[in-house]
């Protein structure tokens, strides 16, 4: 039996709109019964298109949004019946980096605070050795160091991203949402976050939640792949199963899209 | 063959604080009648600014400069004052932008916006306008053309709204349509109906396309030949069939490599350093400076002149050998 | 590549510009404005709230009074006398005729002393001088002044001190017409009806006298101290209610908004000015109220602007990595938002101090501000429609013009601040 880090049982999450004059009331059904076993230390992949409801799905996780029904079990916790303030303490758990560049960092720090603050008030630690934690990062996402004085709108998309990756795992998190990490960059500067992210998998012992659409990326990356549509999980299974064997229609439909190169 | 469009020695530069930013320079493409060529550049290397050059759509925050000529069926695009200009915009030229919802008037019914290309180019008018419009929705894969006509530009999807788009800029019949980016905010299957109907309506009209955007794999699915451009220079204009292999410039290779994630020995390939701004100033080939595997010294102190061969050209001091 | 050099080059590009020329205008007009009331006291030529006739009052005792013929005709002077009345000791008045039927040569100075007695503690002296029999020069039914106790009670100070103000003003009449005032205001606009006065108190009195013979310039220079006072402290009042309120109502969103949020809006249904004449009816007149009163009926429009730019900005990413790094809601205020919030509350302050500006003035006008003999450019303006602010639209034009035209720059300078604080904000968004 594996051992998994997320159990997501019968989850839920529908958003009201209402229409502008009519007031006319629609349901966004983010998620609908979702279950989800994502398995420690695995590289896990969400493909689906906008407004399938993956990035809300991670967001669930994070419980940066709250669900309507269900629960999500995050190392033997559930986290869904946290309150606030328990769940303050855990988020450290599970971190995120999140698609666009422009609004990732506050444009009002150094990337040196960027990096430095979460570990500053999570660990309590003195400044100098923040500091010196600060460094140890970014040598790690192969910054230099004078980047730690640079402001977010110094720093190019690439650079951006990795200082997110640091921050994420200046937490030393169990679980890392990367929610669409590379789907904003130039196709040539793409490589060096998806290689980066494989190392530090390699190098530190966390999951990876990687949300993406980009199946040429998500086939080489991942080793569990689900696929959403509308809210709900239609196939999960090994990477190699969803791309050689699909059962799902929409999956079948997505695989045969891709460009296959020679 | 005679070309369709023909872009000499085109050059665009805007003025910002006294110093003035070249963003094309000496650009030579030709587009011939019924071709799809696809423009592929990464941000910022000019593949927008060049769909709006060439129907000096206006840029009303900078003062714009434009030198060189193109050419469509002969005429200079170039020397034609604005209402001759005009009457070329969208009836022989269109164009299609990525987000359309700020193309379209949101104050306006689908149907009104289509019948003002109509009116404004004194193609037809009342009922048969109306026919024209019907049909043409029908052609985008609207089942029920007269619903659509009715309704508002808010009340549709965004895939809905290109293939509005599309209806807009092919009604006229134009002899090329410019696809700027048109399905990078969609997904996938979105994607692929949208440029399955563009392809499908401009081989029935016999409408060459410039199809820009940054996503290679769709520019490979849909393009006849590929135009790379970096940093302002086109760097290589190849075939789609001869693509992958065939490809002369470092920069080709290296991009193919990175956009359908060749994965060698577990590590994704990719382009050291990071993408030329348009502002900054680079002596000899603007691909040396991110380790091009080939550089030689000429590289570093000359920008190699375009050369062409029998497959295409490419601007390149030390190109891939030719295969096979 | 040094870091100066990267910052440059990105601020060339973006257009990033901190400093723009109205800030620069704004903020030095806003720092000249705030030095100008904290030496108010230093910069002042004299008290604002002394009237001219008392700063010039005659000395008791020996006075001397000097006149020069200035022009270059010779004139006539039928009788000049000088007529002093004492009051509250004993009615009673003294007149003294200090030459008649003379002929002032050009040139000719004409010295005169008289005598002023000491009337204790409860009186006023009332100093007449009169030239032509029958027509008054009404200076001295100006010449209104209190005798403080000496602590010397009986007779006369047979002292040599001298009327300082007289030997100030010569004067010379021409004609037979009656020259009615020569307060220092006339003198700015030359010849009087008739009279051409030759005033040496000029360089004091830069811009003249008001209708209450007090020094414009004074009380223009001193007005600056209850405007900035009210200006900065109203605008910090209705911030620290304002910012936490928008802030609250902002992060927590759901029941929290929507009570703090209607609580706003009942207040903002009432004109403000009603509210503030509430207030101050109901506790009492004075400049602190005042303060108080604009500050806390103004942060409703702070608290609303900061509830929609909390609510726009914890949708950004960057403010939900920290919630997701365990970070408690008072911190995400401080450290992520309020960095980001800053510049527009930055704007919010100029453009609250401006309206604050404008709210003090107009209360001060209607008497219901910084209240008589205090100055307050708002009184200064009201006071050039009161009795004996002078005949001609021009002499009330002149009193109008110089607290009009204060309010008015200072208004532009918290405009123009709160301008170039936004565009800098709408730079770096670029």
């Amino acid at each position: 039996m594996t051992d998994n880090i997320v159990k997501i049982r019968g989850l839920n999450k529908t958003f009201i709109r209402k229409t502008l004059i009519t007031r006319h009331v629609e349901y966004i059904y983010a998620a609908r019964n979702v279950n989800l076993d994502i398995p420690r230390d695995s590289f896990y992949g969400l493909v689906g298109e906008t407004g399938s409801g993956k990035t809300t799905l991670g967001k669930l996780i994070l419980r940066l949004i709250e669900p309507d029904s269900g629960s999500i079990i995050f190392d033997g916790i559930d986290v869904t019946r946290l309150s606030q303030r328990e769940i303050r303490r855990i988020r450290p758990m599970f971190q995120v980096i999140f698609q666009n560049p422009q609004s990732a960092l506050n444009p009002k720090q150094r990337v040196k605070q960027l990096i430095g603050n979460p570990i500053r008030f999570q660990k309590k630690l003195d400044s100098k050795s923040v500091e010196k934690e600060v460094f140890r990062l970014l040598d790690e996402v192969q910054l230099s160091a004078e980047m730690a004085e640079y402001f977010p709108h110094q720093l190019s998309g690439g650079q951006i991203q990795r200082v997110e990756i640091a921050r994420a795992l200046g937490l030393k998190p169990k679980l890392l949402v990367a929610d669409e990490p590379v789907t904003s960059l130039d196709a040539s500067i793409r490589g060096h976050i998806l290689n980066l992210l494989l190392q530090l998998k390699k190098n530190r012992e966390f999951t990876v939640l990687f949300i993406g659409h980009d199946l040429h990326i998500m086939e080489k990356m991942c080793d569990i792949l689900s696929v959403m549509y509308k809210g709900e999980i239609v196939e999960s299974g090994s990477v190699k199963q969803i791309f050689n064997a699909p059962t799902h229609k929409y999956t079948k439909k997505l695989v045969s899209m891709r460009y296959i190169s020679d | 063959m005679s070309e369709l469009l023909r872009i000499e020695d085109f050059s665009f530069s805007y003025r910002h604080r006294n110093t003035t930013i070249s963003i094309l320079k000496k650009l030579d493409i030709l587009i011939f009648p019924g071709e799809v060529v696809g423009l592929v550049g990464e941000s910022g290397s000019g593949k927008s600014t060049l769909a709006k050059a060439i129907l000096r759509i206006p840029d009303f925050k900078y003062e714009v400069s434009y030198k060189g000529s193109i050419y469509l069926n002969g005429n200079d695009l170039m020397q034609l004052n604005d209402t001759q200009l005009d009457r070329i915009r969208g009836n022989e030229i269109s164009i299609i932008f990525q987000d359309p919802l700020s193309y379209l008037n949101p104050m306006f019914t689908i149907h009104r916006q289509i019948k003002e290309v109509l009116k404004h180019h004194e193609i037809a008018n009342g009922i048969v306008a109306d026919e024209m419009i019907r049909r043409c929705l029908l052609n985008v894969s609207f089942n029920y053309p007269d619903r659509i006509m009715r309704s508002y530009p808010f009340e549709l999807s965004g895939g809905m709204r290109q293939r509005i788009m599309i209806c807009m800029a092919m009604i006229t019949r134009p002899k090329l349509l410019i696809a700027d980016e048109v399905t990078s905010s969609l997904d996938a299957l979105i994607e692929k109906e949208i440029l399955d109907n563009i392809n499908r309506l401009c081989s029935d009209y016999g409408t060459s396309v410039l199809l820009i955007s940054h996503n290679l794999p769709t520019i490979l699915k849909y393009a006849n030949r590929i135009a790379i451009i970096y940093f302002g220079h086109i760097v290589e204009i190849v075939h789609v069939n001869n693509a992958q292999k065939g490809a002369r410039h470092p920069y080709t290779k290296a991009l193919f490599s990175c956009a359908l994630a060749k994965v060698k020995d577990g590590v994704f390939p990719f382009i050291e350093g990071s993408i030329p701004k348009p502002h900054d100033v680079i002596v000899g080939c603007p691909f040396h400076l991110r380790n091009c595997p080939r550089a030689i010294d000429a590289c570093r102190t000359t920008l190699p002149e375009m050369e062409s061969y029998d497959e295409g050209s490419f601007r390149c001091h030390n190109p891939y050998p030719v295969e096979g | 590549m040094s870091l100066f050099k990267r910052k440059t080059k990105l601020s060339e590009h973006t257009g990033v510009e901190r400093f723009n020329l109205k800030f620069l205008i704004g903020g030095t007009g806003f720092i000249v404005l705030l030095l100008i009331a904290i030496f108010a006291r230093q910069l002042a030529p004299r008290d604002p709230i002394a009237k001219f006739a008392e700063s010039q009052a005659p000395s008791l005792g020996k006075n001397h009074l000097y006149l020069k013929n200035l022009s270059s005709e010779p004139v006539n002077i039928d009788e000049l006398r000088i007529k002093i009345w004492y009051r509250g000791y004993k009615d009673e008045a003294n007149e003294i005729i200090l030459f008649r039927n003379a002929a002032l040569q050009p040139g000719e100075q004409y010295n005169q002393t008289f005598k002023i007695r000491d009337i204790g503690n409860n009186g006023s002296i009332n100093v007449k001088l009169t030239t032509i029999a029958g027509s008054d020069i009404n200076l001295a039914y100006r010449f209104n002044c209190r005798i403080e106790d000496t602590g010397n009670n009986d007779g006369l100070l047979s002292s040599d001190l001298k009327m300082e103000s007289f030997k100030n003003i010569l004067f010379i009449k021409s004609g037979n017409s009656a020259c009615e005032d020569y307060l220092p205001r006339h003198v700015f606009f030359g010849d009087y009806q008739g009279c051409k006065i030759v005033d040496h108190l000029r360089g004091h009195y830069i811009l003249g006298t008001d209708s209450f013979e007090r020094d414009i310039i004074s009380r223009l220079i001193y007005a600056t101290q209850p405007t900035i006072l009210v200006a900065l402290c109203a605008m910090i009042v209705s911030l620290l209610i304002g910012v936490p309120i928008g802030f609250l109502s902002g992060y927590f969103g759901g029941t929290t908004d929507k009570l703090l949020m209607r609580v706003s809006d009942t207040i903002s249904a009432f004109p403000r000015f009603f509210l503030i004449i509430s207030i101050v009816a109901l506790w009492g007149q004075n400049i602190l109220l005042i303060t108080i009163a604009i500050g806390i009926t103004g942060w409703m429009e702070p608290a609303r602007f900061i509830n929609v730019k909390v609510k726009t900005l914890i949708e950004q990413d960057y403010i939900l990595s920290a919630v997701s790094t365990g970070r408690i809601w008072w911190r995400i205020m401080y450290h992520d938002l309020l960095p980001n919030i800053l510049p527009h509350i930055l704007v919010l302050a100029a453009y609250g101090a401006s309206s604050a500006i404008l709210l003090e003035s107009t209360l001060s006008y209607i008497n219901f501000g910084v209240r008589e003999p205090l100055p307050s450019w708002g009184n200064m303006l009201a006071n050039a429609f009161g009795t004996g602010a002078g005949s001609t639209g021009l002499e009330r034009l002149w009193q109008v013009l110089f607290p009009g035209l204060a309010i008015s720059i200072a208004v532009l300078m918290f405009n123009f601040l709160g301008d170039g604080v936004q565009k800098s904000i709408g730079n770096e968004d670029e």
